[in-house]
């Protein structure tokens, strides 16, 4: 951390006491909270709570972890899958299957530094990439092994959502849809566009645990990883012939990236706080390597860039004048692709970014960094560091081209639904704030039992979502059905906006109000909205709405009653 | 060890009897250590690092380490209260069903503590009157102490930061012995914070009333 950056905290410490004594109340008195605010003197930031080992460690000493691609397996299915269990299976009759195991085992963030116990998929952390294709439905089989006796904050009982895919309520991985130790879930994905228009077509999604109270712990322990949607335009290979083809940088160019940041035990085990407003890890890891590099070649790349939270909020630049293509938004390509001297990520978030090595040197060296000042785990300050100054994520080491870079970045990419006001027949408001330790919606914890809106399938809604506080943000996500944004604090978003684009997460900054279109189609039954700073959700930010069946006409999918729930069962041989 | 000399002093002038005699689980011999400046020995245990140590009294009258006599190897739901908010924030009527649904768990498997964020109103025998009240059995401790060690209870298991009394919307649950914590509100359902305790509890043969057997 430079000087510079070091007095803004300080000014910042000045200003978060401030605020807290406007704040506290009876019983304690005001005198008593001072001790807990920070002064300049001894301003603490949350990522180095004294729980937090600090290691000392060398940056960009391991290569980035490239992330095995998941290999579907070729025998049936024992028990075999139970198409009663799934809304539309007939129509979806999975063409590929997947296993995946979840177990506990050793990892090593940084070659400096003890193994570390974590959970992965099938051994790895993170879980393989999925290549999913439109038109080829997939179902994924998923082990829990973890160690039913596990000593430590996360709890072994899981549920894994994929995050963003529109598929039934039952495969989705909700939060009280818990998979024990010994337990497996089938989760059925069609990989079928929203209404069946491809302009509703996705690219970059990500699966995580979800479990209720426990998600913050689950992932952080390792639970996350990539799954992405190809189809006829984004074909995932940059010599295809096809006119239609995208032709984007592919195959060992194409390099999905999870950013989370992680603090330690003095033995190297994972540390984490109990602190309901957020965490800071002291580290940045990517695939969970610690600050780690890339060498890349001189020629384009995309990167899909992932926050993985749990807390921090990015803003990515790179130590040059190098600027980002973006192409796609929380897993979406946009219309055209948009240049951008940096991009942000609050928790959850996707962007799909080309970047252009070409005219790098053989061993230039250009570093990531995020230069979003964040001190505490409720959100980001609302400063940032000037570039240069920023905190290093990683380092890209130029190498020679080994051949032609035969890839494109199109000048149009995939164009926005249109958003069908006519159709709209429901406006809702929900209010993101605090009460007293615990993170509300409406005034309201999250209740598994309590439905808080119910929509008629097929209908259109306007979604105000406002963020009741001054203090902190809310990186909100809602489940199933993606939303383009309509107005944001009262204006439409200015052209060039990367966030004119289908989204799943809203960056809600304090004081905000935003406006959001959604259309709920296709199946029936219960997701979610929540804060994905997942501490803030397992603190109860969370609501439970339900698509109910439409009062005309006949409804797409059925609840499945009573809601399917764990099948015991162990993994077969091999796995 | 500044903290701790604030510690003496504040223990000192609120619960003078605590520096005569014995703390509930190490004898006199580590309570006087303790009084004397020097750190005590914690014994240690899975959550150790995270709960303060902090001598405590319950409504029965019991002085108490809170972490090693009130927390160690126990299932507890935790939560803030005060006797003079009980009639805007209901929290101890809600945790008095959370008890009725534990059964005879409640004491043996499973341990409810309310900790009060107003000490100098709640005495041990405030409490104790307020406890019988609510019908609080064995197993359900209402915990006052000093001022400042019921405040560094409450920053480091309550608030976070955002103000004071607030924080008796949280409830903490954990599994002491296997480090697992977790919060919710505590005006959730009853049903539901008794079923989250059960979600801490370690089984280690699966099975569950939920679970379909292929």
């Amino acid at each position: 951390m430079t000087n510079t950056s070091r007095r803004n905290l300080l000014k910042l410490g000045l200003a978060t006491a401030g605020a807290g004594l406007a704040a506290s109340q009876q019983a304690f008195g005001v005198g008593d909270i001072v001790g807990d605010l920070c002064t300049p003197d001894n301003l603490t930031l949350d990522q180095d709570d004294p729980g937090s080992h600090d290691f000392n460690l060398t940056l960009f000493v391991d290569p980035l972890p490239i992330i095995p691609v998941a290999q579907s397996i070729d025998f049936p299915l024992a028990p075999p899958i139970d198409p009663s269990r799934h809304q539309r299976y007939s129509e979806f009759v999975p063409q590929k299957i997947y296993i995946q195991v979840l177990r506990e085992f050793d990892f090593q963030y940084h070659s400096a530094l003890p193994t570390t116990k974590v959970w992965g998929f099938n051994g790895n952390v993170p879980g393989e990439t999925f290549h999913a294709r439109y038109g080829e439905p997939v179902l994924i089989r998923r082990y829990n092994q973890l160690p039913a006796d596990h000593v430590g904050f996360a709890l072994p009982s899981v549920t894994t959502h994929l995050h963003n895919l529109h598929h039934a309520s039952e495969s989705d991985g909700l939060p009280w849809d818990h998979v024990d130790s010994g337990f497996f879930w089938d989760y059925h994905h069609p990989n079928y566009p929203a209404g069946g228009d491809p302009l509703e077509k996705q690219a970059t999604q990500w699966y995580h645990d979800h479990r209720m109270d426990f998600t913050a712990t689950n992932v952080y322990m390792g639970l996350t990883g990539f799954y992405l949607l190809f189809d006829n335009q984004d074909t995932g290979n940059e010599h295809d012939k096809s006119h239609q083809a995208f032709r984007l940088p592919s195959g060992k160019y194409d390099v999905p990236m999870i950013l989370h940041d992680i603090s330690f035990q003095e033995d190297g085990q994972l540390y984490l706080s109990q602190n309901t407003n957020g965490f800071l890890g002291r580290y940045y890891t990517v695939n969970r390597k610690i600050n780690p590099y890339l060498e890349v070649e001189a020629r384009k790349y995309r990167f899909r860039f992932l926050n993985g939270g749990p807390s921090r909020f990015y803003e990515l630049g790179l130590r040059s004048d190098q600027q980002f293509i973006v192409i796609g938004n929380d897993g979406n390509l946009l219309a055209e692709p948009i240049l951008a001297e940096t991009i942000k990520l609050s928790v959850a978030q996707r962007h799909d970014v080309i970047v252009d090595f070409s005219k790098y040197e053989p061993g230039a060296t250009i570093v990531l960094e995020n230069l979003m000042e964040q001190i505490r785990g409720e959100g980001p300050t609302g400063q940032r560091f000037n570039k240069g100054e920023g905190n290093p994520v990683m380092q890209f080491k130029v190498v020679p081209l080994t051949a032609p870079d035969l890839s494109r970045v199109p000048g149009k990419l995939r164009e926005l639904p249109k958003v069908k006001l006519r159709e709209v027949k429901q406006h809702r408001l929900f209010t993101f704030d605090y009460i007293g330790g615990i993170w509300t919606v409406n005034g309201e914890g999250f209740d598994m039992d309590r439905i808080d809106a119910e929509i008629e399938q097929g209908s259109a809604e306007i979604w105000t979502i406002r963020n009741g506080g001054t203090r902190w943000e809310h990186p909100v996500h809602i489940h199933f059905e993606e939303f383009q944004i309509l107005e944001f604090n009262g204006k439409p978003l200015p052209k060039g906006d990367v966030n004119k684009s289908r989204k799943d997460v809203l960056t809600l900054g304090p004081g905000d109000e935003v406006k959001l279109f959604f259309h709920f189609r296709d199946y029936l039954g219960c997701h979610v909205m929540h804060c994905h700073n997942v501490v803030h959700e397992d603190h109860t930010m969370m609501i439970r709405w339900c698509i109910i069946p439409p009062k005309s006409g006949p409804a797409l999918g059925e609840i499945i009653e009573p809601r399917p729930v764990m099948r015991l069962g162990t993994p077969p041989a091999g796995f | 060890m500044k903290n701790r000399r604030e510690f003496l002093t504040a223990g000192a002038a609120i619960l003078p009897v605590l520096a005569l005699t014995a703390c509930a689980s190490g004898g006199s011999a580590k309570l006087v250590e303790h009084l004397a400046g020097n750190s005590c020995k914690k014994p240690g245990g899975a959550s150790a690092k995270y709960f303060p140590n902090r001598v405590v009294m319950t409504h029965e009258g019991r002085k108490a380490w809170f972490y090693d006599d009130l927390v160690k190897n126990k299932i507890v739901g935790l939560n803030f209260m005060s006797i003079r908010s009980e009639e805007q924030f209901a929290v101890t009527q809600n945790l008095a069903k959370v008890q009725a649904l534990l059964g005879d768990k409640l004491g043996r498997e499973v341990f409810l503590l309310s900790l009060t964020t107003d000490p100098e109103h709640d005495t041990p025998a405030a409490l104790e009157a307020f406890a019988k009240q609510h019908g609080a059995k064995d197993g359900w401790s209402f915990v006052t102490g000093s001022v400042a060690d019921m405040q560094a209870l409450y920053h480091k298991l309550g608030a976070h930061g955002h103000g004071a009394a607030g924080g008796h919307h949280v409830w903490r649950y954990g599994n002491e012995p296997y480090a697992r914590w977790a919060a919710s509100h505590a005006m959730a359902k009853p049903q539901q914070l008794a079923q989250r305790l059960a979600w801490v509890e370690v089984r280690k043969n699966p099975s569950s009333p939920k679970a379909q057997i292929s």
